[in-house]
Formats: C-alpha cells, sequence, structure tokens
C-alpha cells in the first residue's frame, strides 16, 4: 500500500515537512498511519493532533478529502492510493 | 464610466453590468471584511449589504484597511459606511450595525454572501441561515500566515458545517489572535474575486466542494478536492 500524506499551516512550520509516502504491506487505520508518519518524520506529531484518544480540537484529518470525524474517526482505515490531508483550519477574520 | 474604466472592460459589457446589478451582503467588517468591502465598493457592485457590531480596537489598525487609528473607540459600522462612501458614492452601502444571531432575517434580494466572520460559533449560525434560504456563500478564515477559502452553493456543496467540521465553542476558545497584515488582504482578495466569479457566472473554476489552504510563509497555495 502507498499512501501520500500533505501538511499544511502550523503543522507545516513546526515539523518542516509538506508531503510524504508511506508504505506499508498491511491494511492500517487513521491512528496507524500516524504513528508511521511519526516514526519516518522522527518527531512526536501526534501530540499535536490526538488528545484523550480523540482528534484534537482545531485539526481536520481528511482521507481524499473526506473528514474521518464523518467515519471511524482515528479507526477509519485508509485505502491504498490515498491522499491522507492533516489541517488545521484557521477561524479568525 | 471612467470610474470602472480599469476592469469594466476585462470583464465586458454584460459581466460588468452584472456586477452592477448585484446585491451582496458582508458577514463583519474587520479583518476580511475590510479588505472584501473596500475591493467590493471599488469593482462597483450595486448594492452592499454588511453586518458589524463591534467597536475598533487600537490592535485592529494592523489588517483592518477600512480603518485608521482616529477611529479608535468608534463603532466600527458606521465608520465603515463613511469610508465606503468616500471610496465609490455610486454604489449602495447598506450598514447593519447588529450581530448576526439565529433570529436574524436575511436581506432580501441577497445574491451572495462573503463570510467575514472570526468565530466558527457565528459561522455555522450564519451557514444555517443561508443554506435553508438557498444563498451561496464565499467562505474564508485567518490567522497567523494562514487562510482558508471555500465556495458553499446549496443543492451544490454541502453546507459550511458538514465542509468543515469541528467543536464551535471549543475551538473559537483557542483562536489565536496573532495575526499577520499580509495573508488578510491576500485571502480577501482572492474571497472577493471568488464572489466576482459567481456573480458574473463564471463558475467553472470556483471553490465548490474544494478548500484552498494558502500559507504565505512557505508560499504554497493548495486545493484540497472534497
Amino acid at each position: 500500500m502507498s499512501i501520500t500524506v500533505k501538511i499544511f499551516a502550523t503543522l507545516r512550520l513546526k515539523f518542516g515537512i509538506s508531503e510524504l509516502s508511506i508504505e506499508t504491506e498491511q491494511e492500517i487505520n487513521m491512528i496507524q498511519l500516524l504513528e508511521l508518519v511519526e516514526t519516518k518524520i522522527g518527531a512526536e506529531i501526534i501530540p499535536e493532533l490526538i488528545e484523550n484518544d480523540e482528534i484534537m480540537v482545531g485539526t481536520i484529518l481528511l482521507i481524499d478529502g473526506k473528514n474521518v470525524l464523518h467515519a471511524q474517526h482515528l479507526k477509519t482505515i485508509i485505502p491504498d492510493n490515498c491522499v491522507v490531508s492533516i489541517f488545521p483550519p484557521v477561524g479568525g477574520g | 464610466m471612467e470610474l470602472y474604466s480599469r476592469h469594466s472592460s476585462l470583464l465586458g459589457d454584460l459581466q460588468f453590468d452584472k456586477i452592477q446589478k448585484s446585491s451582496v451582503l458582508v458577514a463583519g467588517a474587520g479583518g476580511l471584511g475590510s479588505t472584501v468591502l473596500n475591493l467590493l465598493a471599488r469593482i462597483g457592485v450595486g448594492k452592499i449589504h454588511f453586518y458589524e457590531y463591534a467597536e475598533l480596537d487600537l490592535p485592529d489598525i494592523n489588517r483592518q484597511i477600512l480603518y485608521t487609528s482616529d477611529d479608535v473607540g468608534n463603532m466600527k459600522c458606521p465608520t465603515a459606511i463613511d469610508a465606503l462612501k468616500k471610496i465609490n458614492p455610486r454604489v449602495e452601502i447598506i450598514g447593519h450595525c447588529e450581530k448576526i444571531t439565529k433570529s436574524t432575517i436575511i436581506p432580501s434580494g441577497i445574491d451572495l454572501v462573503f463570510d467575514c466572520l472570526d468565530n466558527f460559533t457565528s459561522r455555522y449560525i450564519l451557514d444555517d441561515l443561508l443554506y435553508c434560504n438557498k444563498i451561496p456563500m464565499i467562505h474564508a478564515g485567518v490567522s497567523q500566515y494562514f487562510g482558508q477559502l471555500t465556495t458553499i452553493i446549496p443543492n451544490v456543496t454541502k453546507n459550511f458545517h458538514e465542509t468543515i467540521t469541528v467543536d464551535a465553542v471549543k475551538f473559537d476558545a483557542k483562536i489565536t489572535k496573532q495575526i499577520f497584515p499580509p495573508i488578510v488582504t491576500c485571502v480577501a482578495s482572492i474571497q472577493t474575486n471568488e464572489g466576482i466569479k459567481y456573480l458574473t457566472g463564471n463558475k467553472d473554476n470556483l471553490l465548490t466542494s474544494k478548500i484552498l489552504l494558502v500559507d504565505l510563509w512557505s508560499n504554497s497555495f493548495d486545493i484540497i478536492q472534497l
């Protein structure tokens, strides 16, 4: 399986990375993907996204544009060849 | 008309006529709203409603380009009306000096709304008011060096709440007030341009079912298909 992960805004600024590719032979869900991302970038990104086993307020996780909040949250299965977008929406005006 | 001579021919008579006959509503006359209102008046949109209930604070001056330091302490709504009428007395400006709430009645005849609000709680209220009245909305949000835009059209796209889903109360409590002025004017300009495309019927390249993420710090513009 090949998964493209795109990181935006403050997360990009903090971790200095905008896009990476994750290869895995097993089917994985969102939290497992984030663990692989952490390993690959060598930095703790999960505490920026997850709090008490829930997606943190102010974090949006999209799989091919679909918000995992409208699926199985962190247990949402990641399809092959998809793009996962991680960004904190901004609310100021 | 000479006032519009630098862009009316670019658009063509038919499209410029649509702009002059359009009626829009700008929700919020703060950072985004200042630039959107300024541009809409200069472009020559026929009737411009806006909602704004706050006083001008000194830190607002870094990005709220309708106002000056002399205006600090004054209500933004009448100040904005005066400023816009000075920019272009030929367009009709209707300022509503009140907060948008669940009981707000959207003025009749509005073709398009620009979401220039500064919190998700108010945005979701506006979304509900507009979606049930089948009024489209150009959403924008900004913070730090970053911005996002999406275009919501009832019966074409999901509503705003489904498009960008957050726990509004918790999210609003965490909104940082740090904001770098260029991202505000940049995103508001794109928002205005998006609105003009909608009003003139150029709907092929709208941000419908897409979100544009702008990152001025890394010079990136990304569109995510939703």
